[in-house]
């Protein structure tokens, strides 16, 4: 995902070497013994590292939402307000909404809600490299 | 040249913030490219003819076309050619579909190329258009396959590995002879969910690869095939080359749809690699085929009928 950034327009914006060092904290929390608690870091830099990169992009395209949200970056690439880029389809943007944005939201703002189910983290892990990659294709 | 030593040779060429990786694990390919070059807002994806490549170099123009659909249009496509023994009938139908081509003992040149990013090889750019549409078809696939596999493998995603037992649930019915496919997987299948189909059974789907990829059934506008075996991934990838090379046709480097069919494809297991779970199933849905277990080979017609209501694009 790394070089992907890093050849993506995101590159030249601020915000890139925060981005790629979210990317690297993914890869640090392997090491923490914890489970919960490894996986808790690892969704939340890797949301981090999703949420920045799509705010750049669509800031970069002029469509960034407002109040900024990653359910709202994927409305706004839906719904063409990119006017420069393409488009993802309804049927991807659902995906992504129940793939990501619900279960992410889940384990970011419930109270006691720990990712313990390593299946269920990794591919929620995986299904946001997915988006990014996609994203970073329009 | 090897391409770690390539890939360690760019490192040290290229300014330290630009990010290359070898073998990058792409989350819509199960084979990408070799070795992956990001940085000042450039993208190369560099190729290398793999060893089973090297008797078919049908499967790296697959590999190139499925890794073009998914990575962004500005990716520049590089194929690094063995400088001691490149056959060159095979390099001149390869290079057409690359940016650019390079011999593999020239870390400098790849490196020169990335900086300058001059490309001028014939290679065109996959219309947004079609990615989308690859895009959106694989999302649709997904989260159907994703329905069905839930049905047939209640255990699948649970932490613990599923065990052989439980990975196919008993069914009465017919049992279609195929070599090298667990029996029980073809006890599944209803007689009446053969109606109107020609069986072609045990007939090779895929030249030379008959005891891969056994076509169950095949009709105008539906092929049934069944993937099973110990490397299910890799069989998998190769399903994937395989529908990309039979359903498109690629020029300068852009796979063009040829034939549009509902692709449905058996397994008597899910796939699970180790830090993606889905991506046997992502991917094998990004290359065009849906995923199906005993219960909807059993009710084929239904199966269909649920692929084919799938939406077909848009933005509604």
């Amino acid at each position: 995902m790394q070089s992907l950034v890093a050849g993506s327009p995101v590159s030249g914006t601020a915000k890139h070497g925060d981005i790629q060092r979210e990317f690297d904290e993914v890869l640090l929390a392997r090491r923490v013994i914890k489970r919960s608690r490894k996986r808790l870091l690892q969704v939340l830099h890797s949301t981090r590292a999703l949420d920045s990169t799509l705010k750049e992009f669509t800031d970069l395209h002029g469509c960034l939402p407002n109040p900024p949200s990653l359910g709202s970056y994927l409305y706004a690439l839906k719904d063409g307000s990119c006017a420069a880029i393409a488009r993802i389809s309804a049927v991807e943007r659902r995906h992504y909404q129940a793939s990501i944005v619900k279960p992410r939201n889940e384990y970011m703002h419930e109270a006691g809600r720990t990712p313990t189910d390593d299946p269920e983290v990794l591919a929620l892990l995986a299904e946001m490299e997915a988006c990014l990659q996609r994203v970073l294709s329009l | 040249m090897r391409v770690e030593e390539t890939c360690q040779a760019v490192k040290h060429l290229l300014p330290n913030d630009y990010v290359v990786v070898l073998r990058p694990d792409l989350p819509n390919l199960l084979r990408g490219p070799d070795l992956m070059i990001g940085g000042a807002g450039r993208l190369f994806a560099i190729f290398r003819l793999q060893s089973a490549e090297q008797r078919t170099p049908d499967r790296l123009l697959a590999r190139l076309a499925l890794s073009r659909l998914a990575l962004p249009q500005h990716t520049v496509c590089v194929l690094l050619w063995d400088s001691q023994g490149a056959d060159r009938d095979t390099m001149t139908v390869l290079t057409s579909h690359f940016h650019a081509t390079i011999p593999d003992d020239s870390p400098g040149v790849l490196s020169d190329q990335v900086l300058e990013s001059s490309v001028d090889g014939r290679a065109q750019a996959v219309p947004l258009e079609l990615q989308g549409r690859q895009y959106h078809r694989a999302a649709a696939l997904m989260t159907l396959s994703e329905t069905w596999l839930r049905e047939a493998f209640p255990a699948w995603l649970t932490p613990e590995p599923i065990s052989a037992p439980e990975r196919t649930a008993p069914y009465d019915g017919v049992a279609l002879q195929v070599r090298d496919l667990p029996r029980e997987l073809f006890d599944a299948i209803d007689p009446s969910a053969l109606e109107g189909y020609e069986p072609v059974v045990a007939r090779s789907w895929f030249r030379g690869t008959r005891t891969i990829f056994p076509t169950l059934l095949e009709r105008d506008d539906a092929i049934v095939t069944a993937a099973s075996g110990p490397s299910l991934s890799a069989r998998l990838a190769r399903c994937g080359e395989r529908l990309l090379l039979r359903t498109t046709a690629l020029d300068n480097g852009v796979p063009y749809p040829q034939a549009t069919t509902l692709n449905v494809l058996l397994v008597d297991e899910v796939p699970r690699s180790r830090f993606d779970p889905l991506k046997a199933i992502r991917a094998t849905c990004f290359a065009g085929w849906s995923l199906i277990g005993p219960p909807q080979l059993a009710r084929l017609d239904q199966t269909l009928q649920e692929l084919r209501a799938l939406p077909t694009g848009g933005h509604a």
